[in-house]
């Protein structure tokens, strides 16, 4: 008995061991490593490999997928593709550009890879969430939309991806202390994602998310006579839809990104724009809430008048004013870069 | 003591026999206390699920681990761990090899310059680039810009960034290299809902960080497989541009490496976000449509430029004017009850003629649907599109259904909202899931699922995969074998009215 006893704990030490070893030889600063327990040791060398498997592997072991041009195809024809960039410190300027961080989930929704800028966005360390679902990590009602949007729980054969460009808005727990937080609601972060849906080496999705910052500056002024009119009226009819979806996803989330649109320019043409829409707390108003969108101009084309709204005549604005006042509602307006719409 | 021993001896026994039952038995043929009872079990409990853990978590390990799979059976966790170390010290050790570090050596990074860089292009179609501040002058870039804009390194590098933006965004940019620390910003605080007056670049330009949107220079569009039929490209001057989210941050030297003045200069990653741009073609044939806008009182408010191609009549003819104003005089009572049918939620289904400039007869299939606003659920405007037929009237018989519109969203629109009417909008691009209804989701106010087979009739975009082979028509007669082509995506009328086959 004593015997078996024995076995067992010599066997226990030499599995201890080898863990201590997959830690030693984890691509992650000693401080780190030294707290990290057993079951994370085995997670981060699991997602490691993953990713690994993902960046360099054969690709004889992508799943057929028609009409979709492998990743990281480049990187596998290389010569050398552990080879430094020629700028010292590529690594940390590129970690340091980021406005918020890189994502890589498997099929299951498992986090395969965060970039380490995860932890100045959300305040959760990146060997945390390596290894941990990110369902795990989202506010519970984006839960469902979530699944749907990357097919998580689906079986492979179910699946045909047509477009694998994809968007979508989500909240996150974010253990910030207010100071540094940024935007957030109810200890959560709304974070805007952009990506590919992918089926290769077991990823599901790759992408890129980033948090609205709170500060904006603006730019341009616009027309008195909008104002009170719904934003609905200067977007291009075959676009509107556009807006509504991010109207909706506003009205739920609290945040939204609309993608490129067609707003009317006054007097004639099309403007392309982006929107950004937050809900808002309003002080001094009848309102305790509007939603505002800030909107970016990304460049004009045409002047052909193709609305009844581009008719209206519009009046000079003195250009240190800084926005035209509703008589109903507080709703500073600026039309170049920037824009409120009223509930 | 006594309790503490048997429990731990509990423990062992189940360690080795990995036999919960047996160990429960053994502890509940004794009488102690049932507290310390309770206890001892739920500590074992305990340490069973974290063991079941443990397991799961080396198991997944296993799974990732190329020698694991080469064998027969499943392996220990000493031998899958053993070759866990032994798999990742191959891969460290060409890595480090490569690089000439130690293994063990500390990296600011989970990945090496070169994953990091595919990670980026990959996940963000970005690219980093350290530009100077004072001269714009671009002191670095990547080799990645390649598959983002497919120009090389050698198009970026000593070139000034004004000669690859967009003209009219220079003023822009210029402004996010040198901004005028004397200018009078006006700054829109998020957090408070308030516009305030800042004087200096300081508070807007939250420390060094730098984030903006600009048009960058394409170079030929034909190897750039992700932006076809994606939109917007401007074009000037026989040049493509494409929209590119870039942010960064003020260093005050260039980062080592890199031969140059030592002065300010903007480290900053590029990102071409395609999921950003809407796909759409421009389709202009002998079944072309146009869209229309049309108030509450019935007058047309909007019409877009494709009008004027199909009618021959300027679009400002049409602007302002009723909407059976437009047509011949004898689909005018046809049209307008239609119109005022919509607006109590009939659906609504119409061809009629159109009057040309010259006074021809042009006929048109109209769908038309009412475009609610999602909070307060009031009627915006009704959307018209109007597709003109060659005046054949077989085509007239023919039920063919409508684009509306013709663009597509890549928001994955999960279709939520308990009110089944306004639903429907938005019909995802990004999956199309098969057998909808075979996942067993249960909700019968779900409009996705699929009533009968695979093939839902209001959600076109949803369709079985044909294992394989290629991709069936849907249901419209349009071929889905081509991603490239334009998905002819519906987005279902808020409250009934569209074409039906």
């Amino acid at each position: 008995m004593l015997l078996l006893v024995e076995m067992a704990r010599n066997r226990r030490d030499q599995e201890k061991n080898e863990v201590a070893e997959l830690s030693h030889l984890l691509p992650l600063s000693p401080a780190i490593k030294d707290q990290l327990d057993r079951v994370s040791v085995i997670k981060m060398s699991t997602a490691f490999f993953a990713l690994q498997n993902l960046i360099h592997g054969d690709e004889s072991n992508c799943d057929e997928v028609p009409n979709f041009n492998g990743v990281f195809k480049s990187i596998r024809g290389k010569k050398n593709p552990y080879e430094a960039e020629p700028v010292e410190g590529f690594t940390l300027n590129t970690l340091q550009s980021m406005s918020g961080f890189t994502l890589v989930l498997d099929v299951n929704g498992k986090i395969i890879y965060v970039s380490e800028t995860a932890a100045v966005n959300l305040g959760i360390a990146q060997v945390e969430m390596i290894g941990t679902s990110i369902f795990d990590l989202l506010h519970i009602g984006d839960v469902p939309s979530i699944q749907f949007a990357l097919a998580i729980g689906y079986d492979q054969q179910q699946i045909t991806i047509d477009n694998p460009e994809i968007r979508f808005t989500s909240r996150w727990r974010c253990s910030l202390t207010k100071r540094n937080a940024g935007i957030t609601t109810c200890g959560y972060k709304t974070i805007h994602f952009v990506g590919r849906i992918l089926s290769e080496n077991g990823c599901r999705f790759i992408g890129y998310g980033e948090p609205l910052v709170g500060i904006f500056q603006l730019l341009g002024y616009g027309p008195g006579n909008l104002l009170d009119k719904s934003f609905y009226h200067l977007v291009h009819a075959e676009d509107c839809e556009f807006v509504r979806d991010a109207h909706r996803i506003v009205l739920e989330k609290n945040q939204a990104n609309t993608e490129c649109y067609r707003l009317l320019s006054h007097s004639g043409g099309i403007c392309w724009v982006e929107t950004k829409f937050i809900i808002v707390q309003v002080l001094r108003a009848q309102l305790s809430q509007c939603i505002v969108g800030i909107t970016s101009v990304l460049g004009a084309q045409g002047n052909e008048v193709v609305d009844t709204i581009q008719r209206t005549t519009v009046s000079e604005t003195n250009h240190l004013v800084l926005g035209e006042y509703s008589q109903n509602f507080y709703v500073p307006f600026a039309l170049k870069d920037d824009q409120e719409e009223n509930i | 003591s006594d309790v503490g021993a048997s429990s731990s001896a509990a423990m062992m026994a189940g360690t080795s026999a990995s036999s919960s039952s047996g160990a429960s038995d053994t502890r509940s043929s004794h009488v102690p206390e049932s507290k310390e009872r309770f206890a001892r079990e739920n500590h074992s409990e305990i340490e069973r699920r974290r063991r079941n853990k443990m397991t799961h978590y080396i198991n997944e390990l296993a799974e990732m681990v190329p020698q694991c799979a080469a064998l027969g059976r499943k392996p220990d966790k000493l031998t899958i761990l053993r070759m866990a170390v032994s798999h990742m010290k191959a891969i460290r050790d060409v890595s480090a090899g490569a690089t000439g570090h130690d293994p063990s050596s500390y990296k600011p990074s989970f990945l090496t310059d070169q994953e990091l860089k595919h990670l980026i292009l990959e996940a963000a179609n970005g690219f980093l680039f350290v530009v100077s501040c004072d001269t714009g002058r671009v002191l670095y870039v990547a080799d990645s810009v390649m598959p983002v804009l497919n120009l090389t390194q050698e198009d970026w590098i000593h070139r000034s960034i004004y000669d690859l933006i967009h003209p009219d965004d220079m003023d822009k940019v210029r402004d996010q290299l040198c901004g005028s620390e004397a200018s009078l910003n006006r700054v829109l605080d998020l957090k408070t809902g308030t516009v305030k007056k800042e004087i200096g670049a300081v508070r807007v330009h939250m420390s060094c960080r730098r984030g903006f949107i600009c048009r960058m220079r394409l170079g030929h569009l034909e190897p750039l497989h992700r932006l076809r039929n994606r939109r917007p490209i401007f074009v000037h001057n026989g040049q493509n541009y494409a929209v590119l989210h870039c942010t960064g941050y003020i260093k005050n030297a260039p980062p080592t490496g890199i031969d140059a003045p030592q002065t300010s200069c903007l480290v900053a990653i590029a990102r071409l976000q395609v999921a950003s741009m809407p796909i759409g073609v421009e389709p202009l044939g002998p079944n072309s449509q146009f869209t229309m806008r049309i108030s509450e009182e019935g007058k047309v408010t909007f019409v877009d430029q494709r009008a004027s191609q199909l009618l021959s009549t300027p679009v400002d003819q049409l602007l302002g004017r009723f909407w059976w104003q437009i047509v011949h005089p004898a689909d005018e009572q046809l049209l307008h009850n239609a119109f005022r049918q919509l607006l109590q939620d009939q659906p609504f289904h119409v061809t009629c003629r159109l009057r040309g400039c010259q006074g021809e007869n042009i006929v048109c299939l109209i769908e038309a649907h009412k475009f609610l606003n999602p909070y307060s659920e009031q009627l915006e405007y009704v959307i018209a599109t109007l597709r003109v037929l060659d005046g054949n009237e077989d085509a007239m018989q023919q039920n063919v259904a409508l684009r509306i519109p013709p663009w597509t969203s890549s928001e994955a629109a999960y279709p939520t909202g308990t009110n089944t009417a306004s639903v429907t909008s938005a019909v995802t691009n990004s999956l199309m899931m098969g057998m909808m209804g075979a996942l067993g989701t249960e909700n019968a106010n779900d409009p996705w699922l699929a009533s009968g087979s695979g093939l839902h009739p209001a959600m076109p975009g949803v369709h079985p995969s044909a294992g394989g082979g290629p991709l069936p028509n849907n249901a419209f007669g349009a071929s889905m074998d081509d991603t490239w082509n334009l998905r002819n995506q519906w987005r279902a009328a808020d409250s009934g009215g569209y074409v039906t086959p």
